[in-house]
């Protein structure tokens, strides 16, 4: 029988050609817009993860620079309180004030055992200490006049742990210039210099800084005690890190009051303060950066997310009605084939019954053309189809291997399915007319003649 | 006794009409007999011949083949009983076009249940009896009347069946290959079969050994 179904498949080769023609270009679609459909899923995941991991690492960056910016912050903030003075300065009573912010120079000495002192005591409220000389001086081998700052290394506090030094001391031999004293006298770093009589090396050039710190010089403690005839003497302890600001610089006062006797000491904030708090307001702008950052970010997640997903829903509801559509006519199309292989085939019906075959081999004569037609179709609409998906999905957007995104698709399955329901179709479609083979009256069609 | 037909009845009907294609029809057919049936157009005799082949149901009236009662089988078991015991001849032939010659004759042997393995050499011997071996691989739509005539003959006698009913074998065919069909059936009646065959023409109805006319779906003779 199956030969007889082969034999008039070739007798009507156009006809079975037409509707595998249908049948596969049914299948083509549909594999296709699955596919199609699957591959934007996948795209849309890609472009979702990409954009992810974009936003992630942008808020990492903006992380990055709120850290270093708080860190900028309070390294600034640490080195300025050396330089600018958030912090309190030790003096002898009787100081000259006028002279102190005139010319930097302090009237009055105190011992150097003050300094000591103080780093022995129990005091809280002081972090570093470093006791200096001050004093303005002609450096008579260049004709320049200058302050002279003796200093040294920071003094350890005695029931502290050791700090990290806020200033590196001066060593003995050295010398650092500020900016203006350089620029008059053309200094360079590594060249010998006399200084009252004494030999040495510039360490160090300093950075202007639009104070008297220009025209300073600065050396040794010791060296600069002898030079300027003040053994054992110092004119300022300065003491840096103190939390001493607002209504607690009092509570300091009387502190070290108490510890040496003959003192008084003054604050020096409000600039350091300033720059302190364009530091922290920068530190907000980086915060608030970052704030943005995120919120920006997953608006762009959230924007993409939902423009990818009206898109899908798109694709999705042509997919509802293209397919359908496509099936209903193709299925109407086997159908009229059908019916029309069955009025061409009444005569061949007839004598089939003359020969003594029953309504199963009628049936099974036209089933099985439909279930060849259907499988064919739908096996060479497949094969379109994975072509198309090749050549439109993968060749446009090259996201992933084809073996990733066939597996990844769960496209197996799909080119299962569709030649068995393209099998069901046209079973379905055929079987009015293989019903109406079976329901020919034999007699009537061979009586015809 | 081979056939008995007893009091057969069979109307046509439609919503307008109704057409008696055979009343009260009784006919008895022995073995090696061979029979015309002549009459008008339209007055039954394809009928007749499509209910004695088991093909059409009688609305009432029994017909009786080798013995068995035809009508009272199963579908399946009466399309089995008529494939083994009645061959079939048409005037339009009615051969399968996309099957050759041998494949045509073959055919027949598709209702015989379990298959029927020397089918093939009774083909073989068939075309050698028709004079068709040489055509063996032809299609129909390449031979001539006669031939396709001849072909349609091997395919009636492919199972050896007891009665051969004939519908204008000689209608389409040239004097020649009409005194060729009538020579084969006759043979056929000579071998112990038996042949019923309707035909308007009288030579060809001259051959027969007994001639029944019709008229009106009634046998007048």
């Amino acid at each position: 029988m199956l030969g007889l179904v082969f034999r008039e498949i070739q007798f009507r080769r156009w006809s079975f050609a037409l509707a595998t023609f249908a049948v596969a270009a049914a299948a083509a679609m549909i594999f296709g817009s699955e596919a199609l459909l699957r591959l934007e899923q996948l795209m849309t995941q890609k472009i979702l993860k990409e954009q992810q991991e974009l936003t992630e690492s942008s808020i990492r960056e903006h992380e990055k620079q709120v850290a270093a910016a708080g860190a900028k912050l309070q390294d600034t903030v640490r080195k300025q309180m050396l330089t600018l003075g958030f912090n309190i300065l030790i003096l002898p009573k009787g100081v000259d004030f006028a002279k102190l912010h005139m010319d930097s120079t302090v009237t009055e000495t105190m011992p150097y055992s003050y300094a000591e002192k103080l780093a022995n005591s129990d005091i809280v409220s002081v972090n570093h200490l470093l006791p200096s000389v001050t004093k303005r001086i002609r450096w008579s081998e260049y004709e320049l006049d200058i302050v002279l700052n003796g200093t040294r290394g920071e003094i350890p506090i005695m029931h502290r742990a050791l700090k990290q030094p806020l200033l590196d001391a001066v060593a003995p031999g050295q010398v650092v210039l500020g900016s203006a004293v350089q620029q008059r006298l053309k200094l360079e770093l590594g060249q010998k210099v006399t200084l009252q009589g004494r030999e040495f090396t510039v360490s160090k050039i300093q950075p202007e800084r639009g104070s008297i710190d220009d025209m300073s010089v600065w050396i040794d403690l010791a060296a600069a005690q002898e030079m300027l005839g003040m053994q054992n003497l110092i004119h300022a302890i300065l003491a840096l890190e103190c939390e001493c600001s607002g209504d607690r610089i009092s509570e300091v006062r009387n502190e070290i009051a108490g510890i040496l006797p003959g003192t008084q000491v003054i604050e020096r904030y409000s600039q350091a303060l300033t720059r302190a708090e364009a530091r922290t307001e920068s530190k907000r702008a980086a915060e608030e950066s970052l704030a943005m950052a995120k919120s920006e970010g997953n608006a762009t997640l959230k924007r993409i997310h939902d423009e990818r997903t009206t898109l899908l829903n798109q694709q999705q509801m042509l997919n509802n009605i293209l397919q359908p559509t496509v099936l209903v006519l193709t299925c109407c199309i086997v159908a009229a084939l059908a019916f029309h292989n069955f009025r061409q085939r009444k005569s061949e019906i007839g004598l089939m019954r003359a020969l003594g075959l029953g309504s199963s081999s009628i049936l099974g004569a036209f089933l099985g053309k439909a279930i060849l037609i259907g499988g064919l179709g739908g096996a060479v609409g497949v094969a379109a189809g994975i072509g198309i998906f090749l050549v439109q999905g993968l060749g446009r957007n090259r996201i992933l291997s084809v073996t990733d995104t066939w597996s990844s698709a769960s496209l197996t399955w799909t080119a299962i399915w569709v030649p068995i329901l393209m099998v069901l179709l046209t079973v379905v479609a055929s079987w009015l007319a293989a019903y109406q083979a079976i329901r020919q009256d034999a007699a009537v069609v061979l009586q015809g003649d | 006794m081979l056939l008995c037909l007893d009091g057969l009845n069979k109307t046509y009907s439609n919503s307008a009409t109704q057409v008696q294609a055979l009343s009260n029809v009784s006919l008895r057919l022995d073995e090696g007999e061979f029979v015309a049936v002549q009459g008008p157009s339209g007055c039954g005799k394809s009928t007749l011949l499509l209910t004695t082949g088991t093909m059409l149901e009688p609305d009432s009236g029994s017909v009786s083949l080798c013995g068995k009662a035809p009508y009272a089988m199963p579908g399946n078991v009466r399309a089995a009983f008529r494939a083994k015991h009645v061959g079939f001849i048409f005037q339009q032939f009615h051969l399968v076009p996309y099957l050759n010659v041998f494949e045509n004759v073959q055919a027949a042997s598709l209702g015989i249940s379990p298959p029927d393995r020397a089918s093939s050499s009774r083909v073989e011997r068939l075309l050698e009896q028709f004079g068709l071996t040489n055509r063996k691989t032809h299609y129909p739509s390449q031979l001539s009347m006669g031939e396709r005539q001849r072909c349609c003959i091997a395919r009636a006698l492919l199972n050896q069946p007891k009665l051969l009913l004939a519908d204008e074998p000689s209608g389409s065919l040239d004097e020649s290959n009409a005194e060729t069909v009538l020579q084969e059936l006759r043979r056929f009646s000579q071998n112990g079969g038996s042949v019923l065959f309707v035909t308007h023409d009288p030579k060809a109805a001259q051959s027969a050994d007994r001639i029944v006319r019709m008229d009106g779906g009634v046998l007048t003779s």
